[in-house]
């Protein structure tokens, strides 16, 4: 059993399928102070984050038609003896409308879908827009009834994954579908509003919409007959339907249904349905081996999915003047004439990668970032990076978008976007320079660590460990200390362990980070060591460590070794060993960092060389003979023959004096 | 470079000398073997004249004591001078003191022949002492590298090589 926030225990042994979730397997919970609550939990993913922050809000808040969280916590599980962060929920009260193994479910009514789903799904989606959250996670797969009778639905879990990060392309705009799933980001609640047109939509269909159709196709479809035309088609619905899913669908974001229309709607006001607006089409086709192309979205879409094809529309002279000609974009033709220009011949022979991503950007500015096969909104890059960190290509990629400025780009291209712009630009220019600059505490792991708040320490020097905010690292540290051998303890400030620590602490002073970039002195580098983890130790306020202080002492050697005395190496040694088995970091790194010793210890090394030199020069002025020579010898003998004469003058003028005063 | 007497010097003693005649031929008579240890002694600081006048003026004062008491006039220096004893005390007394001189040079050839060795020895202890307190950042300094004497570092002397650097316990004396 596992324990979780001290009353949920949480057995691993006994799996509860119907509540799992793609990469999240759920599990039996029993709450010891309410035997008969009704619980699961989903042991989250090791190399992603779960939506902490939402998490927390989500606990605070009372009953919503949602599977909401109870609590979480950090358990090992027995069998790979891997940490895990577990989520605690309460259960739903009826099963999950439909699954993988069982798409197809008995269609609802039109009626029915207000009380069903419209409503349930509006106060959850309030709660959230009030605070600045999304859900992404609104799909068929993810909705539950809330009782036995099946007479309404709820939403599932949308904070044990990363958002967007399981939806599928017919639940996301066409811009949406575009990225990769790890780079959506959380979007905007108009993203969920869409979804929750789409979930309405296969609702009314029993799970059949676009069966069979590839995520090209539907994109394709949704590109060429706006979404409300390719889902809905030329299915006969009421006029209040067809308003309430004309508005959700709407594929232009501003004209889309806010939560005012939609509760509006819930109220009886009806609308005029929104018409479907259709990107512009051009006269004549753009045509690519055969494929003919209307719109720019759509080629844009395309050719952001086969890189191939981007290389060669981005050098193809033809582009910039059918976007002139034939769609009378003279300026989008003119950006593409630069682009163009600016990239041809290519330089040393390489594909201009960064000129087709750029090219891309011109042909469609709303699409995601496309860089090679990555596809990601810029302020989901670092958390596509997360995501995808264990493939170093695409992390690679990454860093190559970044370092051709590429984010800069898009954000150019944007017709709005304005302070938050301003601020995601300033998070690239930081990224950029971490990327700069490979050494402990920078580089990609910065990013990762940096712009990914409550993402886990990814180091392999943690084991099994679940390490997502300093509190855990150095308890994580001690017990890996404890159950290592000595042979298996290496140096524990690896590049993730110091980018983790130098993103997650608050006053960690750049001095130390920059004495680690000193591995030409080791003496620097491990002391910085020592101070990194004592500032952990006194940002957390933690317990005493003994067994890691006992792992830190060992690169204390250069350090001991670095005095001169051996009385001062003597003493700085017992002085660390004192630190170490007391378990407090920052007496240790005192400890080894002794001003006053190596001061004391300098001045006599200053001292002692100069008795040395010294002692040399009288050893070689006895060893040439000087002592007994006539001159040594006679300069002392007259000095003291003219001692012993003054004595004895003086005794005998005293002699007399008495002699002649008393006669 | 010899260093000239003072002009106001000589003026004072050639008015005392005309003051105080009787007593300064009697003086100048008894105090030759100073001058002549003067004359000898080629030394900067003069330990030998110094020794030798300070026992020859010890030898003059019976005389002196004679000529004061018995009125301070030329018949009574003149006698002084014609006094044998009078004359063995002060030559007497510089004949001990270039005895004392001649002596103590043997003794000290002697005795700094005996401590030398000793010395040496005590030196190099001190300095095994220095180089085993300090290691190898004494060793360091170059100039204190002398073959054959203590503090020259010998890695191979049953010292283990760490991080390629030789650790300062290590360094050996020889």
């Amino acid at each position: 059993m596992i324990t979780i926030a001290g009353n949920y225990e949480v057995d691993p042994g006994s799996e509860l399928p119907a509540f799992d979730q793609p990469g999240c397997q759920a599990y039996a919970v029993e709450d010891d102070r309410q035997p008969d609550r009704a619980l699961f939990a989903l042991a989250t993913p090791r190399h992603m984050a779960p939506r902490h922050d939402l998490m927390r809000y989500l606990m605070r808040l009372g009953a919503l038609p949602l599977v909401r969280p109870v609590a979480l916590g950090i358990g090992q599980w027995p069998t790979s003896q891997e940490e895990h962060l577990i989520v605690v929920y309460d259960q739903p009260g009826g099963p999950r409308l439909c699954s993988d193994k069982t798409p197809t479910f008995k269609p609802l009514r039109e009626d029915e879908l207000q009380e069903a789903i419209v409503e349930p799904a509006l106060s959850v989606l309030k709660e959230f827009n009030s605070r600045g959250y999304t859900h992404r996670a609104i799909r068929a797969d993810n909705v539950f009834y809330d009782s036995a009778d099946k007479s309404a639905l709820m939403l599932g879990d949308c904070v044990a994954l990363p958002p967007a990060i399981n939806q599928p392309v017919l639940y996301e705009t066409v811009e949406g579908a575009l990225a990769n799933p790890a780079g959506r980001g959380p979007g905007w609640i108009a993203d969920d509003l869409y979804a929750l047109g789409v979930l309405i939509a296969v609702l009314l269909s029993g799970g059949k919409l676009c069966e069979g159709m590839s995520d090209q196709e539907i994109i394709q479809n949704k590109i060429a007959n706006g979404s409300y035309g390719a889902l809905i088609g030329r299915n006969r619905l009421s006029m209040p339907i067809m308003e309430l899913l004309r508005g959700l669908l709407c594929d232009v974001t501003k004209e889309r249904w806010t939560l005012k229309d939609l509760l509006a709607w819930t109220q009886g006001r009806r609308q005029t349905p929104k018409q479907p607006m259709l990107p512009k089409k051009g006269s004549r086709p753009f045509e690519y081996r055969k494929h003919a192309f209307w719109t720019a979205k759509a080629l844009s879409a395309a050719a952001g999915a086969d890189w191939d094809m981007a290389l060669e529309i981005s050098q193809d002279t033809v582009l910039a003047g059918w976007f002139s000609r034939s769609l009378g974009d003279s300026e989008r033709a003119e950006r593409l004439q630069t682009l163009l220009r600016s990239g041809l011949p290519s330089a040393n022979g390489a594909p201009p990668h960064r000129l087709v991503s750029e090219t891309l950007i011109a042909i469609e500015p709303e699409a995601p970032l496309r860089y090679r096969d990555l596809a990601v909104y810029p302020e989901a890059a670092a958390q596509l990076l997360g995501v995808e960190w264990d493939q170093q290509e695409r992390r690679q990629r990454v860093a190559e978008m970044i370092r051709n400025r590429l984010p800069n780009a898009w954000f150019d291209g944007q017709k709005g976007g304005g302070a938050e712009h301003v601020l995601l630009r300033k998070s690239f220019t930081s990224m950029l320079q971490y990327i700069s600059q490979p050494r402990l505490g920078y580089g990609l792991e910065r990013v990762l660590y940096d712009f990914n708040p409550n993402w886990p320490c990814r180091s392999p020097l943690l084991g099994g460990a679940y390490v997502y905010s300093l509190l855990q690292l150095l308890p994580a540290l001690e017990r890996l200390a404890r159950e290592s051998s000595e042979e298996d303890k290496r140096e524990p400030a690896d590049h993730h362990i110091v980018a983790f620590i130098a993103a997650r602490a608050r006053h960690l002073p750049e001095r130390v980070l920059s004495s680690l970039a000193r591995h030409d002195n080791p003496m620097t580098y491990r002391l910085a060591i020592l101070y990194l983890f004592a500032e952990v130790q006194r940002e957390t306020a933690g317990e005493p460590c003994p067994a890691f202080a006992g792992w830190l002492m060992r690169l204390t050697g250069p350090i001991i070794e670095s005095y001169n005395s051996g009385e001062a190496r003597r003493a700085a040694a017992k002085a660390i060993k004192k630190a170490a088995d007391s378990g407090n970091l920052a007496d240790l790194a005192a400890a080894a960092d002794n001003p006053q010793l190596r001061s004391r210890d300098q001045a006599g090394l200053q001292a002692a060389v100069k008795a040395c030199k010294d002692i040399d020069e009288e050893i070689d002025w006895l060893q040439s003979g000087a002592m007994v020579s006539n001159e040594f010898v006679r300069e002392k003998s007259q000095k003291l023959a003219a001692v012993a004469c003054g004595c004895l003058s003086s005794a005998a003028f005293l002699l007399m004096t008495i002699y002649y005063v008393s006669a | 470079m010899k260093r000239a007497i003072p002009k106001k010097w000589l003026l004072i003693i050639g008015l005392l000398s005309l003051v105080f005649l009787p007593t300064m031929l009697v003086l100048v008579i008894s105090m030759l073997p100073t001058l002549a240890a003067l004359a000898i002694d080629r030394t900067k600081e003069r330990y030998l004249a110094m020794g030798i006048g300070a026992l020859n003026f010890c030898g003059c004062l019976p005389a002196i004591v004679i000529l004061w008491t018995e009125g301070q006039s030329l018949t009574v220096a003149l006698s002084i001078l014609g006094d044998v004893m009078l004359w063995l005390a002060p030559y007497g007394a510089s004949a001990v003191g270039w005895l004392i001189y001649l002596s103590t040079q043997p003794i000290m050839a002697s005795y700094y022949t005996a401590t030398a060795s000793q010395r040496l020895e005590e030196l190099r202890s001190r300095r095994a002492e220095l180089i085993e307190q300090w290691g190898d950042a004494l060793a360091e300094h170059e100039d204190l590298e002398r073959p054959g004497l203590a503090g020259k570092p010998a890695a191979a002397d049953g010292g283990e090589i760490v991080d390629g650097e030789i650790s300062r316990q290590q360094v050996a004396v020889r």
